[in-house]
């Protein structure tokens, strides 16, 4: 299954839904997701199960307060720098993004960061959703 | 009834409130808190000859020096906006680099407006974080260059903006000034006096307050020429968001500060007309009744992000509920629906009563009795049945939408006003006594004509510094200081609203206040 621009505004709302009152207004997030997603196409979405059992899934997300982003404004690449920067750390190619909370902001990160470096995303978080 | 008081260092005491809406322009005469004189006239497309006519219509038979006020509420601005007509080109700077890379200004606005104040976006390194350490430095380099491109393109205007500009405002005041040395023909606006913290919606207001400067230097001087040209002498405010007044220069400065004086004049001048602080408000118009809460004398705001013309904003504006349902409503076959079709502005030609072709809401009424058209063509009553099943829908439409709107559910009166206020039947409404107040029909203008100027200031307060009561007078002061340079009479400053919010994870508990002071103008002291 692929995700496209488009489908995000639909993923963001049910995001507001599922984070239950947390994670911020996913509303520049989506913004700059949308704008990630023009440039680069879909972003594939992966059932677990087809993944191989020692394959490196690589959670992306952010922590802390989501109200300092109102003013530091999410950039186009910095979650997949972050992959880049910790791939090289460990130095292991990575197979699949996820999500640890599908919830808020967070439900987007990994959409841009696969979108960016041409990586598949799980279907699925950490709360095992 | 309980309209403002105001300091008056002269001898007369006459005031002018005007209301310049879409459709019609209302003026009233007001002689302290009795109305001389109403009109309700047509807007015309220039705007100018209504707002004469109108004047001319409640001057008759007084003198002019007689006046000490003209107020005015227009919305020409928001229309401005949402028709997309006389705007200008705004390029627009963010000063943000590292963060909010490949996110540009006016990102997410629609392409329609985009178009039309287009002036180019530009990104630059620099900022602070939200303690107010530097972000990244200026380079020099940069802003070199970006002069000039700028100077090559001579924008008509230009927004700066700095993240968390609204608590360390020195950088974008800095940039502004070499903006402004470097382009003399550009007008610069800083984000910052548009408003508080989120970059995006604080951007987007100024932006859309820069496209209309030009815009508004014309209303101004036409405002002024139409007053001089009917003999006024007295100084003339405009009404803004909050229902308080700003003089003309302001308005030259901040036209978006104006954007919802429309229901704000009405929800002011129920409360003018009645006396009440606390009420629900509806203001029945041709396609639409807007439904809004008066708290403390004044409109409850929203706390939702504000949409104009499309575009996201941080403007705080009444909290309006609009439902599909005014004196053009279409009415089903048999009365099974009233609106949320409107005929509208052809109400005169496609209604029964004035011998079209559709069944209205005004048809239905006229037939109830409740009004009484005096240039009805058609005056055959609609049946009984369909009347009273339309008017069984509306009640249960207005209750359903009073319940929603009402604080906590409590019992509050409900006033009607607006020129389709004799359209609604019924003495309640969700419990709710209905109140018909005299002159409903120009109650926007009447709330224009409340001689009234606001002062806001707001700050942080973080547990385990100052008392929270050190702070509120801190930020009263601050507030007071800003209305009296307002033009407020200090004896009268009186604070309507305190609001408090927390900030989440910061080190110390912290709150947001901010402080709103009310006082009446000083009249015939310029």
């Amino acid at each position: 299954m692929k995700i496209y621009a488009t489908d995000l505004d639909d993923l963001a709302l049910g995001a507001v839904f599922l984070a239950t009152g947390g994670g911020g207004d996913p509303y520049l997030p989506t913004l700059i997701a949308k704008q990630t997603l023009e440039q680069t196409g879909p972003v594939t979405l992966i059932d677990a199960n087809t993944l191989a059992d020692d394959a490196f899934v690589v959670p992306v997300g952010g922590v802390g307060a989501p109200t300092v982003s109102l003013e530091l404004l999410p950039s186009i690449d910095e979650a997949s720098r972050v992959l880049d920067a910790y791939s090289t750390l460990i130095n292991r190619e990575i197979d699949a993004v996820a999500s640890f909370e599908i919830g808020g902001g967070n439900s987007l990160m990994p959409l841009m960061a696969a979108a960016v470096k041409g990586l598949p995303v799980i279907d699925g978080d950490a709360n095992s959703r | 009834m309980r309209a403002s008081r105001t300091t008056t260092r002269m001898g007369n005491s006459m005031r002018i409130g005007l209301d310049v809406g879409g459709t019609h322009t209302d003026a009233v005469l007001m002689d302290g808190q009795q109305v001389v004189a109403h009109t309700k006239a047509t807007t015309t497309a220039d705007v100018g000859s209504g707002i004469e006519a109108a004047l001319a219509t409640v001057l008759e038979g007084v003198n002019p020096a007689d006046v000490e006020l003209l107020t005015i509420g227009t919305t020409q601005f928001t229309n401005a906006v949402v028709e997309r007509k006389h705007l200008s080109t705004v390029a627009a700077i963010r000063v943000c680099l590292p963060a909010g890379r490949g996110l540009l200004p006016r990102a997410d606005w629609p392409a329609d407006l985009v178009e039309a104040t287009d002036g180019g976006n530009y990104l630059l390194q620099g900022g602070h974080l939200y303690d107010g350490r530097e972000l990244a430095p200026i380079d020099e380099v940069e802003v070199a260059e970006l002069l000039q491109t700028l100077k090559a393109k001579r924008p008509k205007a230009i927004v700066v903006s700095c993240a968390f500009s609204p608590s360390q405002p020195e950088l974008e005041l800095g940039l502004a000034e070499r903006l402004s040395t470097a382009l003399p023909n550009s007008r610069v606006v800083a984000s910052h006096s548009m408003g508080g913290l989120g970059l995006i919606e604080r951007e987007n207001a100024a932006i859309l307050n820069a496209s209309l400067l030009e815009f508004a230097d014309h209303v101004a001087s036409a405002l002024l020429t139409s007053s001089e040209r009917l003999g006024l002498s007295c100084p003339v405010y405009v009404s803004q968001n909050d229902g308080t007044l700003i003089d003309l220069e302001r308005v030259r400065e901040f036209p978006a500060l104006t954007f919802a004086s429309g229901p704000t004049n009405s929800i002011r001048g129920a409360w003018a007309l009645t006396g009440l602080s606390d009420a629900l408000v509806i203001d029945v118009g041709g396609t639409t009744s807007d439904i809004g809460v008066l708290k403390n004398g004044f409109p409850r705001q929203s706390n939702l992000v504000i949409d104009v013309g499309g575009a996201r904003t941080n403007f705080r504006m009444p909290d309006v509920l609009a439902i599909g349902l005014g004196g053009g409503s279409e009415i089903g076959e048999g009365g099974t629906s009233c609106g949320p079709q409107s005929v509208a502005r052809e109400l005169a030609i496609k209604a029964l009563c004035f011998g079209g072709e559709v069944m209205t809401f005004t048809d239905i009424a006229m037939s109830q009795g409740r009004m009484v058209i005096a240039e009805a063509i058609n005056t055959d009553p609609v049946e009984t049945e369909i009347c009273n099943a339309v008017d069984q829908l509306v009640l249960e439409k207005l209750t359903a939408a009073v319940d929603l709107m009402k604080p906590g559910g409590a019992v509050l009166p409900v006033v009607l006003v607006g020129g389709g206020a004799p359209l609604i039947p019924g003495e309640t409404l969700a419990g709710c006594p209905v109140i018909r107040p005299e002159y409903a029909g120009v109650a926007n203008a009447i709330g224009a004509s409340i001689a009234q100027v606001s002062g806001e200031a707001e700050g942080l307060h973080a547990i385990g510094s100052k008392t929270r009561s050190e702070v509120v007078d801190e930020l009263t002061q601050a507030a007071t200081t800003n209305a009296v340079a307002a033009g407020a009479d200090v004896e009268t400053i009186t604070v309507v609203d305190i609001e408090e919010i927390d900030i989440p994870y910061m080190a110390s508990e912290t709150t947001r206040i901010r402080i709103r002071v009310v006082g009446d103008l000083i009249v015939g002291t310029q």
